[in-house]
């Protein structure tokens, strides 16, 4: 996955109404746009702004023929967000990477002023 | 909240407290700390040496975005061991975090250093990434059925 589809991976996660939806959907499968606004205390015009974030970050799929457009996790899309464990390790090894560079860099001038 | 621990090691060629210096004097760390393409600028960087002390930092991208890095030290006991918490972090998924490095000594000219970090973010986002797994060995078991 590209790095701007992560970023608006995250910036969709970030939301809780949102991981709420996700959490439903992880649940029940497929549901409605009717269906998900009943637990929150939001209309069902602002559950569908979410729906279109989520949908947008990869996150979910939306029926396209049945009228009510049921919503349904997309695993794919979590998963990629899932691993920043790992992307997190990789910051670290970066970092390390560049003071190894720096630590030589410094050494070899002193060596040559000496 | 979840908690998770990552540790990182690294051999260095460079005596202990060389690699202390550059680690915790801000006019070294400008040189080396954030990925590449990002810069750590010498007046974005605040650090007060001491158990308690402040330990701030904003990485700038190639865009010119800010990733501000805010927290205090916790141990400092040069050039042995160093930690620092960070109540918010320049990643989505972390909230928090709470990172000890060790300097090892090897010899004159080797150091290991160890790092240690714990991560707390939210639990809903470990059941989100779970949620993630399952959801694709669901796929998976169908793909493999049909």
């Amino acid at each position: 996955m590209a790095t701007d589809q992560l970023s608006t991976t995250f910036a969709a996660l970030a939301d809780p109404t949102r991981r709420a939806i996700l959490a439903r959907l992880a649940e029940d499968g497929e549901v409605t746009v009717n269906e998900l606004a009943e637990p929150f205390p939001f209309s069902v015009q602002a559950i569908s702004r979410h729906l279109k974030v989520l949908e947008r970050a990869g996150l979910i799929t939306r029926g396209r023929t049945a009228q009510l457009r049921p919503s349904r996790l997309e695993g794919a899309a979590l998963r990629e967000a899932a691993d920043w464990l790992e992307q997190y390790r990789d910051i670290w090894e970066g970092r390390l990477d560049r003071l190894a560079h720096h630590l030589r860099e410094i050494q070899r001038k002193a060596d040559g002023d000496g | 909240m979840g908690e998770h621990t990552i540790v990182i090691e690294r051999l260095l060629d460079a005596p202990r407290e060389l690699v202390w210096q550059v680690w915790t004097e801000p006019d070294e760390v400008t040189k080396w700390w954030g990925p590449e393409h990002f810069t750590t600028p010498r007046e974005k960087i605040e650090f007060d040496l001491r158990p308690g002390g402040v330990c701030r930092l904003t990485m700038v991208g190639p865009d010119g975005e800010e990733y501000p890095s805010d927290g205090h030290f916790g141990v400092v006991e040069p050039p042995e061991r160093l930690s620092f918490g960070e109540e918010t972090t320049d990643h989505p998924m972390i909230e928090s975090g709470e990172t000890t490095i060790e300097f090892i000594e090897l010899d004159e000219r080797h150091t290991r250093v160890v790092i240690t970090s714990r991560l707390v973010c939210a639990d809903d986002l470990i059941a989100m990434a779970q949620a993630g797994w399952a959801s694709q060995l669901d796929k998976l078991e169908r793909l493999l059925a049909a």
